[in-house]
């Protein structure tokens, strides 16, 4: 199909939605009388948001080597050290690493244990939940009956992905059941959510979860959005930050 | 009380400016969450290379389903949220496919399988190599033409003005610009269905 300049024109038109409306109708009916021009427009359109999608794709580059790049190279460099320099700190990072694994490990995660506390769940009768079957759930919770209550609450979060009270409380189950990895997931969620009120409780939990997977660095990431704001958690915060520096 | 408070952004700004294609939109993302998702990827086995890569095709995603009217500020979680699991999951999808996916991430395929349906809507990989490819193959006075039009969306008389020339010229730059891009484009479609 020959797309002269004026054509050109007026499917950009159509596609931008700067068109006239009556002038839209008419071109929508030879559109769909005319195979070629429809499927003229349909190019148009992909060639159109691909380009859009270039100039986020580069912003989004340029962003990052604005602000991460140096960061980034840095780290690069370190294979540019000469390889006796290399082999020096591959040799100190290991007996530091067994030092850690000798001295530290345990002591993280027995911190962790001293500072954890299993959430003590919501009062039943006044719930503010109102849901059978969660509250089911909440009498289970708290006599220890964790496989009745995930039984009872997984359903309903399936129906319901947002609701930030049961994710809490589904992750606490988790925990009470030692599987750190499936609770850190669900608190992750919470944890990201300013429009949570169990954003702090999320944050600390996930702490003291990464300190016992032993993920020292993630869980003082943690403790520290949590030290900066105050809430219930921060001394604690700010207590476990000094004692893991 | 929230981590975030003055000089925030919220939602909505957020949702706006991903709308408008505003650069200070995807640098405040950039600020507040790319940190968080490297720690993340980081925690999951990946790099930095990898952090960036899945950190801009959440973003690119999210942006996407912004555009298309598949993510709606009312109807789903709270759009940081979405995007920090969109890049999870995009980072275990990516060890899937490498057949590398170590055993402590498999424990959350599970949950990442719950994951809402929304999030398989990334932009595919190779299609959009594929436009990068053909877009690469216009002249950089074309590229910036285009992307200014299309992506800043400057009026004609700002591309003429930067470009120093009239309004008059630059559309018919735009015309010829955009034609080159539709041959090659086409070019490569018939060498493939060949």
């Amino acid at each position: 199909m020959t797309i002269d300049e004026q054509l050109f024109e007026k499917i950009e038109a159509y596609i931008r939605k700067t068109m006239p409306e009556q002038e839209r109708s008419l071109f929508e009916t030879e559109m769909a009388n005319n195979v070629v021009l429809k499927e003229e427009v349909e190019l148009r359109a992909t060639l159109m948001s691909g380009v859009e999608r270039e100039g986020v794709k580069s912003t989004l580059e340029d962003i990052y080597n604005e602000k991460f790049g140096k960061e980034a190279s840095k780290q690069r460099n370190i294979f540019q050290l000469p390889a006796f320099r290399i082999a020096a700190g591959v040799a100190l990072l290991i007996v530091m690493g067994w030092l850690a694994m000798v001295y530290l490990q345990t002591d993280h995660s027995s911190l962790a244990n001293a500072y954890f506390e299993l959430p003590q769940g919501l009062p039943t009768l006044l719930s503010a939940q109102g849901d059978p079957q969660f509250e089911e759930g909440m009498v289970a919770y708290k006599l220890g009956e964790h496989e009745k209550a995930a039984g009872l609450w997984r359903p309903l979060l399936e129906g319901n992905p947002n609701n930030d009270t049961l994710t809490f409380y589904l992750a606490a189950n988790h925990m009470a059941q030692e599987e750190h990895v499936q609770a850190a997931f669900m608190l992750t969620g919470l944890a990201t959510n300013e429009s949570t009120s169990y954003q702090m409780d999320a944050l600390w939990y996930l702490a003291l979860l990464e300190l016992k997977m032993e993920k020292t660095e993630t869980a003082m990431y943690w403790l520290d959005l949590l030290a900066d704001y105050q809430n219930k958690y921060s001394d604690r915060a700010k207590d476990l930050l000094k004692k893991l520096q | 009380m929230h981590i975030s408070t003055s000089g925030n952004k919220t939602d909505q700004e957020i949702f706006d400016g991903l709308l408008h294609n505003d650069r200070s939109t995807f640098e405040y993302i950039y600020d507040h969450y790319f940190p968080m998702v490297r720690k993340l990827v980081r925690e999951l086995g990946g790099q930095e290379n990898d952090a960036r890569d899945v950190f801009q095709d959440g973003v690119m995603a999210l942006w996407q389903n912004t555009k298309t009217g598949k993510f709606k500020l009312q109807d789903t979680a709270k759009l940081t949220t979405y995007l920090v699991q969109i890049c999870k999951w995009r980072w275990i999808e990516k060890t899937k496919k490498a057949s590398s996916v170590k055993e402590r991430s498999t424990s959350e395929l599970i949950d990442m399988e719950e994951a809402p349906k929304a999030m398989a809507d990334m932009i595919k990989e190779e299609e959009q190599a594929d436009f990068n490819r053909h877009f690469g193959k216009l002249g950089q006075r074309c590229q910036r033409l285009l992307k200014q039009f299309y992506y800043n969306n400057d009026s004609m008389a700002k591309i003429a003005e930067t470009f120093g020339i009239t309004v008059a010229t630059a559309k018919n730059e735009k015309y010829r610009c955009m034609q080159r891009l539709r041959k090659i484009f086409l070019e490569k479609a018939n060498t493939n269905n060949k």
